[in-house]
């Protein structure tokens, strides 16, 4: 990957929420909350639409409306990550709030970090790629941090 | 289950508490292959047998965020929907169709109105799946957030 882009803001990017695609994916999860499948029970609690599930990532543009020629994603490739190598490890979610189906969110991301780290094939490339996403009015809502391993 | 929260109005909890262990039913096949279909994740490790064989697994395999999101489900499901305030997890071994995930907890630390926990999803045969840390409002009365 590029690691002259390491620290660099990439973005920022608006991403919609999609209602449609949260329910779809709490549904799949196994969850049986209305507040993640009912746009009216979420409404009716003071919410806007359903509810993220808690720790659902998507990395690039995963939960919004589109998945194809989405900026993230074209932000992603940019890094020149190989994914054909490249495993997700883990991830970090920070929530300054619940975050509900159809907010349009500005995700500013980079990659806070790289380290290499000695794997039995030889060394592994840390790469720790995070987004912070703020509302239309600028106030925080939540910080991602994904951890993709790039084997050598 | 009951909510944790409303349990620990009247107990309140202490650091080294276990959380509620929760087994989840089986992970589907099915269900691997459309949470990689609707969030756009086309990675055929998850779909395609031939492919998962030939990058040395033995069937195709849950997404990360998948096997993540199961354990933010655990987390709902003793504190519900908007208490969780940080979830860090690390994978640590695949988990394939059919696996059986037990998610467990034990309390870390209780300061201002948050609790923190170490958290766990291990695999039948014991192997863990993911582990890592999660944070989350237990009382809104000395919460700083």
């Amino acid at each position: 990957m590029r690691t002259d882009l390491v620290g660099q803001d990439i973005g920022p990017v608006d991403v919609v929420i999609s209602p449609k695609i949260v329910a779809q994916v709490a549904a799949v999860l196994g969850y049986d909350d209305p507040m993640h499948l009912d746009h009216h029970a979420a409404r009716a609690a003071g919410f806007g639409d359903v509810l993220v599930p808690t720790g659902l990532v998507a990395p690039g543009d995963g939960l919004s409306e589109s998945h194809e020629g989405d900026e993230s994603q074209q932000a992603l490739a940019a890094l020149e990550i190989d994914f054909t190598r490249t495993l997700f490890a883990g991830t970090e979610v920070e929530y300054r709030r619940p975050v509900c189906g159809g907010e349009r969110l500005r995700a500013t991301s980079r990659v806070a970090e790289v380290s290499e780290r000695p794997g039995s094939a030889g060394p592994m490339q840390f790469v720790v790629w995070e987004t912070r996403y703020a509302d239309e009015a600028g106030k925080p809502v939540m910080t991602t941090r994904l951890t993709f391993v790039e084997r050598s | 289950m009951t909510n944790l929260l409303d349990q620990w109005r009247s107990a309140p909890p202490a650091i080294g508490d276990s959380l509620p262990t929760w087994e989840l039913p089986p992970v589907g096949r099915e269900a691997i292959r459309e949470f990689v279909t609707i969030t756009g994740d086309r990675n055929a490790v998850h779909v395609d047998e031939e492919f998962a064989a030939a990058a040395g697994f033995p069937s195709v395999i849950a997404s990360g965020p998948m096997t993540i999101a199961l354990v933010g489900r655990y987390l709902e499901r003793l504190v519900g929907p908007t208490a969780v305030r940080r979830l860090a997890v690390q994978l640590r071994h695949p988990v394939f169709p059919g696996d059986r995930l037990v998610c467990s907890g034990e309390i870390t630390g209780l300061e201002n109105g948050i609790a923190t926990c170490d958290v766990r999803a291990l695999r039948e045969d014991g192997t863990t799946a993911c582990k890592g840390t999660a944070s989350f409002v237990h009382d809104t009365r000395g919460a700083a957030i």
